[in-house]
């Protein structure tokens, strides 16, 4: 019966696909590019991977011994004292610095008010200006002339 | 050009390369698939699906002793796997019958051929799908133990068992498909 079976199976064989269909997914698959990329290409995702794995451990190793000798020095209430110190020093300097260079600037200030020879607020040249402006006046009244006629 | 230098020139990105292995194995893929799925449309749709995913994943493929066949039917029978579980609906057997007709325009003529194929294609639609799988691959493909063993992941010892259970239920299948039916007597 087995054999008569097998043989049944066998009929099976002949089964094929549509011609066109078998032509239509050809062209479609080779249409398709495949996802090789040089980017995720395996080997080179591999190295990549492996490499970014070394240098997590790097990284993580110089993080894990580094900051022991940063955090006890920077706890040294001798060094601290010493820092602090410098600290209010630096501070100090800075302010007198600051206030002289605002004394200095106020006092330049004033005395650039109180100068007459200060060009913006020379009496002379200010008279000068004025004079110029009369000497236009005359022009400037038949411009007004002028002006009236066209309004009326 | 050997196989093998056809699979290198396709890991390359060479499309007729692929194309050629495609030409090679369509008829055989469409086979295994149409049988378990039954239906032309399916059956196309999945073989194109499984010819994509070859394509698509041919730089994984590596040599190891097994022929390229043994990885395709491996991305076949996932596929079938697949398509059985999303799929909701069961097909009607009689639909199933007439479109395994349809694939036999050479036996059309022949109907007790073509009435043959389709009990066994039916008979066959009844086992599970590792029975399904290890008939057509040694019955109908011809591959070996050791293939079938490879494409399913499992022993030697265990595809034996697989066949010789699969070819028992079948029989059982066919020979009550061919008894007289009780309401046929009246």
């Amino acid at each position: 019966m087995n054999h008569d079976l097998i043989q049944k199976l066998n009929n099976l064989k002949p089964i094929a696909p549509d011609a066109v269909f078998v032509k239509k997914c050809r062209d479609a698959l080779l249409s398709v590019r495949t996802k090789k990329s040089p980017v995720f290409n395996w080997p080179v995702f591999v190295w990549s991977g492996a490499f970014a794995v070394l240098a997590l451990a790097v990284s993580i190793s110089v993080v894990l011994t580094a900051p022991k000798q940063a955090v006890s020095a920077s706890l040294d209430p001798n060094k601290l004292n010493k820092e602090f110190n410098n600290l209010a020093i630096n501070i100090q300097l800075q302010e007198i610095s600051y206030r002289q260079n605002i004394n200095q600037t106020i006092t330049s200030a004033l005395s650039e008010i109180s100068d007459t020879n200060t060009k913006h607020l020379n009496k002379a040249i200010l008279e000068k200006e004025k004079n110029d402006l009369n000497a236009s006046q005359p022009q400037e009244q038949k411009i007004d002339e002028l002006l009236e006629t066209v309004i009326k | 050009m050997t196989e093998r230098e056809l699979i290198q020139k396709a890991q390359n990105g060479e499309s007729e390369a692929f194309g050629e292995l495609y030409d090679q194995y369509v008829n055989r893929i469409y086979r295994f698939v149409f049988i378990k799925v039954a239906s032309r449309p399916n059956a196309e749709d999945l073989t194109h699906q499984i010819f994509l995913a070859a394509w698509q994943n041919i730089q994984n493929f590596q040599f190891q002793g097994f022929p390229f066949s043994s990885w395709l039917y491996k991305i076949a029978a996932n596929t079938v796997i697949d398509f059985y579980r999303t799929r909701k609906q069961e097909e009607s057997i009689e639909f199933i019958a007439e479109d395994a007709l349809s694939e036999f325009p050479e036996f059309a003529k022949k109907i007790d051929e073509a009435a043959e194929i389709k009990t066994v294609k039916n008979a066959l639609q009844k086992l599970e799908p590792d029975q399904q799988t290890v008939l057509i691959m040694k019955f109908v493909d011809e591959f070996s133990n050791k293939e079938i063993a490879e494409i399913l992941g499992k022993s030697e010892g265990a595809v034996r068992v697989t066949q010789h259970r699969a070819l028992k239920r079948l029989k059982n299948f066919l020979q009550n498909n061919n008894e007289p039916r009780l309401d046929s007597k009246t």
